[in-house]
């Protein structure tokens, strides 16, 4: 058995042997070695290292050396020092009371938190916790500085944290408003004006971008408002599109016929080919990495290139043939230039002939909303 | 429980001479000691302690009492003969 926590002695007299027995009635001894004639050396167990030394004093024993071990010792040790106890009782108390006192002042989410920890430093009458109202912090901050719409205090440990949100004013309240401008080119055909100040009348050809309605009023007395433009503003726009017949056509198609050659890569040089070479006359190409592996010590890559065979036909025919499929190809790439649900007033188109091509303009005149508001009124009107 | 004393008593069937001490000599480097009665004399070189009618001497180098209670005992040490007075 090994002592972890015992007592060493080490003692001087006479008749050892005695003592030896003696104490061994009751305690267990350990490491019992004879130095010489009157002089020895035993352990007993921390328990009973009192006992041993009130027994060695009676008998007359010379204790030359006594020695503790262990953490029972350490903890005895230390619950003897009283100085020590007092220090960390001390410090103890001191924490306790130091804590009860605000030590740090953090202001956050605006940007003059250093002026308001300033103003807070020197206006709040005590550091000590209980005596800090939240409140009225919340209140002196509100009265002091301007522009904020929300005030949170709170003690956190040792550090009262304050946290702002500014105000955040609507652009109605700020009087920055912006005018109705017009979105497409074309003619006004409707005005139903809410507020603000008109600047077109129905007739009018109007350029994209060009100012329809002021944000702002004047009142009997002559004094200038801003204010919300509101109106709803219709007009006319026209939206072409056009497609382009030819006499004679030449069209490429795959025939459906394929080969694929495979190689293997390594570091840029071919490692294998699987030796399939393309012979189509007309062919067109399609090539895909990939790697074998994911490690980087042997990227090895396969290359696969694909070759489809390719055919041309000239295709020969004259536009009075395809004039219906053409004109209905150039009708739907003036319809995708308009967005929504317009109404479509008026609807044409011109054939204009070139050199061995003849091309069809095809003319929408919408209706819509040009304020730029969103359509859902006009949509309800139709 | 097992014990190795109890079932040698039992194989010699004989009572007179068992009750008395048990010693158990381990490779020369350890003696165990069941049934002493005091030590008698304690030094490096020798270790001699009381049994029931008996005296009981241990020789050799080193020696030391590695543990001592009240009815036996250790001692380790470099032993070369056991003897019984």
């Amino acid at each position: 058995m090994k002592l972890k926590n015992y007592h060493f002695f080490k003692i001087k007299g006479l008749n050892q042997e005695r003592l030896f027995n003696k104490l061994s009635k009751n305690i267990q001894l350990f490491e019992i070695n004879r130095l010489e004639k009157n002089l020895s050396t035993f352990k007993v167990k921390f328990f009973d290292g009192k006992k041993v030394q009130k027994i060695l004093h009676e008998d007359g024993f010379q204790i030359i050396e006594h020695k503790k071990s262990g953490f029972l010792s350490q903890l005895a040790i230390f619950c003897t020092s009283y100085g020590l106890i007092a220090g960390l009782v001390i410090s103890v108390l001191l924490y306790g009371v130091q804590a009860q006192f605000i030590q740090n002042i953090q202001v956050r989410g605006v940007e003059n938190c250093a002026e308001i920890e300033q103003y807070l430093k020197t206006h709040i009458s005590s550091k000590y916790k209980s005596s800090i109202d939240i409140q009225q912090i919340e209140h002196m901050i509100n009265d002091n500085f301007d522009d904020l719409s929300f005030i949170s205090g709170a003690i956190v440990g040792q550090t009262l944290v304050v946290n702002l949100k500014n105000q955040i004013i609507p652009p109605e309240m700020q009087s920055e408003f912006s005018p109705i401008v017009s979105q497409y080119d074309g003619v006004i055909t409707k005005i139903s004006l809410i507020q603000g100040t008109l600047k077109v009348k129905v007739g009018d050809i109007i350029q994209k971008g060009q100012i329809l309605v002021e944000p702002k009023v004047v009142n009997s007395s002559g004094e200038e408002f801003n204010i919300q433009p509101k109106a709803q503003i219709y007009m006319d726009v026209w939206f072409e599109g056009e497609a382009t017949h030819f006499d004679k056509q030449v069209i490429t198609f795959r025939t459906g016929k394929k080969c694929e050659n495979v190689s293997v890569m390594l570091f840029g040089a071919e490692f294998y080919n699987n030796g399939v070479m393309c012979d189509f006359d007309n062919y067109e190409s399609q090539q895909k990495t990939i790697k074998l592996c994911n490690n980087n010590l042997l990227p090895f890559k396969i290359v696969k290139t694909t070759y489809f065979q390719l055919e041309s036909q000239t295709i020969i025919s004259t536009f009075e043939e395809k004039q219906d499929e053409i004109i209905n190809l150039a009708k739907q790439n003036c319809l995708q230039k308009i967005d929504g649900c317009e109404i479509i007033k008026n609807e044409s188109y011109r054939i204009l002939q070139g050199a061995g091509s003849t091309t069809v303009k095809y003319v929408i005149t919408a209706n819509i909303l040009a304020s730029g508001e969103n359509n859902e009124n006009l949509l309800k009107q139709t | 429980m097992f014990n190795f004393f109890d079932e040698i008593k039992k194989a010699l069937k004989s009572q007179k001479f068992t009750e008395k001490y048990n010693i158990i000599n381990i490779s020369g480097r350890i003696l165990y000691v069941e049934g002493h009665l005091g030590i008698c004399k304690l030094s490096k070189q020798q270790i001699s302690f009381k049994v029931k009618g008996e005296m009981i001497i241990v020789e050799g180098e080193d020696l030391m009492l590695f543990e001592l209670m009240d009815k036996t005992l250790k001692i380790t040490g470099n032993i070369k003969r056991v003897e019984v007075l």
